[in-house]
């Protein structure tokens, strides 16, 4: 029989075990990061199994390696692509325009690394894990960077929307059409395509709208490369 | 019966489908079942594993598990009132 003094500690029961749940979770947050992310590797992605995306990517990263020492050796100018990794969450599973991408444990990836997919810039390394890094796209909401754009050439500040889109202002006397690439200010690196330019009557600047040139459900292996 | 089918679904769903799945499952647990602790535990879960810090909200990275804890409250404090 319940007497009433063990019913009122039943009923802090589900808070109890709440809190010592996320209080080991929160402690161990790198070995449930690690471990889930192991999980959604082996989920079929862009057409290829679990298994053979955990070969792949070890393949790519090898090439990867032996594509920057051949590089060094041969003295050639080329950007460090330090790690590759596997996209194995995108939207709309992760909110706001991030990723998490499944990398070698012993990679030498640090936060603020720069990320691409096939030659396009996509964001940085917002927080590294063993096993993993989380993504945030230049096009998440509250992201800025600068941008080159237009003829004359404009450098200017884009910010994302969300949805992989863009928006940012140029002077009116900068020649803009949709289907321009909006390119990095610091790498020259693709990083959106204009889609719409408004303007206004009197206004001596245009508003423009564009867009990630990927998809991301297209997005697979990337790169990691340090700042430059 | 179901609560334990829909908490296993949850939990599951709070990493392999979109987040707006989870959403709603989540609704559900604290709405009808409530299973308030699963909710707000998946809502971790999601941040732990997906989370990283959103410029728009000032570098916050747990929006999940405040939603589920705001959402519960938000039950609690409701269905007190309807019980008035």
């Amino acid at each position: 029989m319940i007497t009433r003094s063990k019913y009122k500690l039943v009923r802090f029961l589900p808070l109890a075990v709440l809190l010592i749940v996320a209080g080991f979770a929160l402690l161990f947050r790198n070995e449930v990061r690690l471990n889930v992310t192991r999980l959604l590797v082996l989920v079929p992605h862009a057409g290829v199994s679990g298994t053979s995306a955990g070969y792949q990517t070890i393949l790519y990263q090898k090439v990867v390696e032996e594509n920057a020492r051949l590089s060094s050796l041969l003295s050639l100018p080329r950007a460090e692509v330090i790690a590759a990794g596997r996209v194995v969450a995108h939207p709309p599973r992760t909110l706001y325009d991030t990723l998490v991408v499944a990398i070698e444990p012993r990679t030498a990836v640090r936060r603020g690394d720069l990320v691409f997919f096939e030659g396009i810039l996509l964001g940085t390394a917002s927080s590294v894990t063993r096993g993993s890094t989380s993504v945030v796209l230049y096009s998440s909401p509250g992201a800025s960077t600068e941008v080159k754009v237009g003829e004359p050439t404009a450098i200017v500040v884009m910010k994302g929307l969300g949805g992989g889109a863009f928006t940012f202002e140029v002077p009116a006397a900068v020649s803009l059409e949709p289907s321009d690439l909006v390119t990095s200010a610091a790498t020259d690196a693709v990083i959106a395509i204009v889609r719409s330019v408004s303007t206004e009557e009197g206004s001596a600047s245009v508003r423009v709208y564009a867009s990630a040139p990927v998809s991301m459900s297209d997005l697979d292996l990337v790169e990691f490369v340090h700042p430059y | 019966m179901l609560k334990i089918v829909l908490s296993i679904s949850y939990i599951v769903s709070s990493v392999f489908l979109p987040w707006w799945v989870t959403v709603a499952l989540g609704i559900a647990l604290v709405v009808h079942f409530k299973l308030w602790w699963v909710a707000i535990l998946g809502g971790l879960l999601m941040d732990l594993v997906f989370g990283a810090p959103i410029a728009a909200l000032g570098g916050f990275a747990y929006l999940f598990s405040l939603l589920f804890v705001v959402l519960s409250l938000l039950a609690l404090m409701l269905r007190q009132r309807m019980l008035e």
